[in-house]
């Protein structure tokens, strides 16, 4: 019995082995896998984050330090590469969910910042629309009651000062 | 009809128009204020970026000042002595720049263009594992009028380039004792999702 058990056992740590060799290269080939996904995906993010920051017209202190951190994200996504190209697939991956990360809370601050940004700028303009709408009601109401009745009694005035002369020899009127 | 009789018919005729010319002038009037409140408006609102520019140098940093200065290039490489130059990128654009410095040695005689980058078939990479990429923002307007800076956030600060003679590159270059260094500055297209080049370039003409 004992001279089984001892088969068995080698048998185990044969099976075992060979097991553990064989899945090194899948878990390798997984990371590699996730390491480049990883990558691409932090590649996109950053372009779109870029095409955020172009639109924006102010580059105020705020939107300079989510620059300055697009840049941060840049930096690690260059080392994501580097280590995907140098094997090291999990530092790449770290490196490139990190700048994913990253990424996405700059999108979520610049999208926060263009949406007040979008908002004061409906209320300013409809602000200036309702004053300008204003300013033309009370212009257009001056002009009823103040400058066209003066201009009528004006007119009528300019007629008064008109005299009719009749001709009577010719009939004409002068 | 006698001739005083037209003109008074033409006098009253001419009071009349005048009413309607009043009223145009009023509703002339309301359309200049609406006009101009859109048009400051517009001004404010939308205004359109004036053109901005990349700048690309070349500097030599000075030991005993300790600073850095467009002067005292070198003029010559060797095999067994490295030459180290910096380079500096400015963005006085008006938008956010992810820019790409492209460092290629050519032939002498090769020419440099603002319009076309050199092509890789004319040229040899140097540095092929780094690349120099940097993400600026504009600088503002007050920033355009500095000058003799160093650092900020639109400025890529002064970086070291150490250029060493590539026996490999050497060995294709046909002409003899002479080579150029061309520095090559490009941005990244959002649209395209690639490098564009901007036309801005330095060179060095160094003896080997």
């Amino acid at each position: 019995m004992k001279r089984y058990q001892k088969f068995i056992l080698i048998l185990c740590v044969f099976g075992i082995t060979t097991i553990m060799h064989n899945q090194i290269p899948i878990v390798q080939g997984q990371a590699e896998q996730e390491a480049s996904a990883a990558i691409q995906e932090a590649d996109e993010k950053l372009t779109y984050v870029l095409e955020l920051l172009e639109e924006i017209s102010n580059y105020d202190e705020d939107i300079r330090n989510l620059i300055l951190q697009t840049d941060d994200a840049r930096q690690l996504i260059k080392e994501a590469k580097d280590n995907y190209a140098s094997s090291n697939f999990t530092i790449s991956y770290q490196k490139a969910t990190g700048a994913i990360l990253q990424l996405d809370s700059i999108i979520g601050e610049i999208d926060s910042k263009i949406q007040s940004k979008t908002q004061n700028k409906i209320i300013i303009f409809s602000l200036v629309g309702v004053l300008a709408g204003l300013g033309a009601i009370m212009f257009s109401f001056l002009f009823i009651s103040k400058i066209y009745p003066w201009y009528e009694k004006k007119k009528i005035e300019e007629y008064s000062k008109l005299e009719i002369n009749y001709n009577n020899s010719k009939g004409d009127m002068k | 009809m006698t001739k005083e009789k037209k003109s008074l018919i033409k006098k009253v005729n001419s009071k009349l128009t005048q009413s309607q010319v009043n009223r145009i002038i009023s509703l002339s009037i309301i359309l200049v204020v609406v006009a101009s409140v859109i048009g400051i408006s517009s001004s404010v609102f939308f205004q359109k970026k004036p053109d901005g520019f990349s700048e690309l140098s070349l500097l030599m940093y000075n030991d005993l000042t300790e600073i850095f200065e467009a002067n005292n290039y070198p003029i010559q490489i060797y095999s067994y002595e490295n030459v180290s130059v910096y380079f500096m990128v400015k963005n006085f654009e008006n938008s956010v720049k992810y820019y790409q410095l492209q460092i290629k040695v050519v032939e002498l005689t090769q020419n440099v263009s603002s319009q076309q980058p050199i092509s890789a078939i004319s040229s040899f990479f140097l540095y092929a594992n780094d690349t120099f990429e940097k993400i600026l923002s504009p600088a503002t307007n007050a920033e355009k009028k500095e000058t003799g800076l160093f650092a900020g956030d639109y400025i890529w600060e002064p970086t070291e380039l150490v250029l060493y003679l590539n026996s490999e590159v050497v060995s294709k270059l046909t002409s003899p004792n002479f080579l150029k260094i061309v520095f090559e500055l490009w941005e990244f297209n959002t649209e395209k999702e690639n490098f564009q080049y901007t036309g801005v370039f330095a060179f060095l003409e160094l003896e080997y």
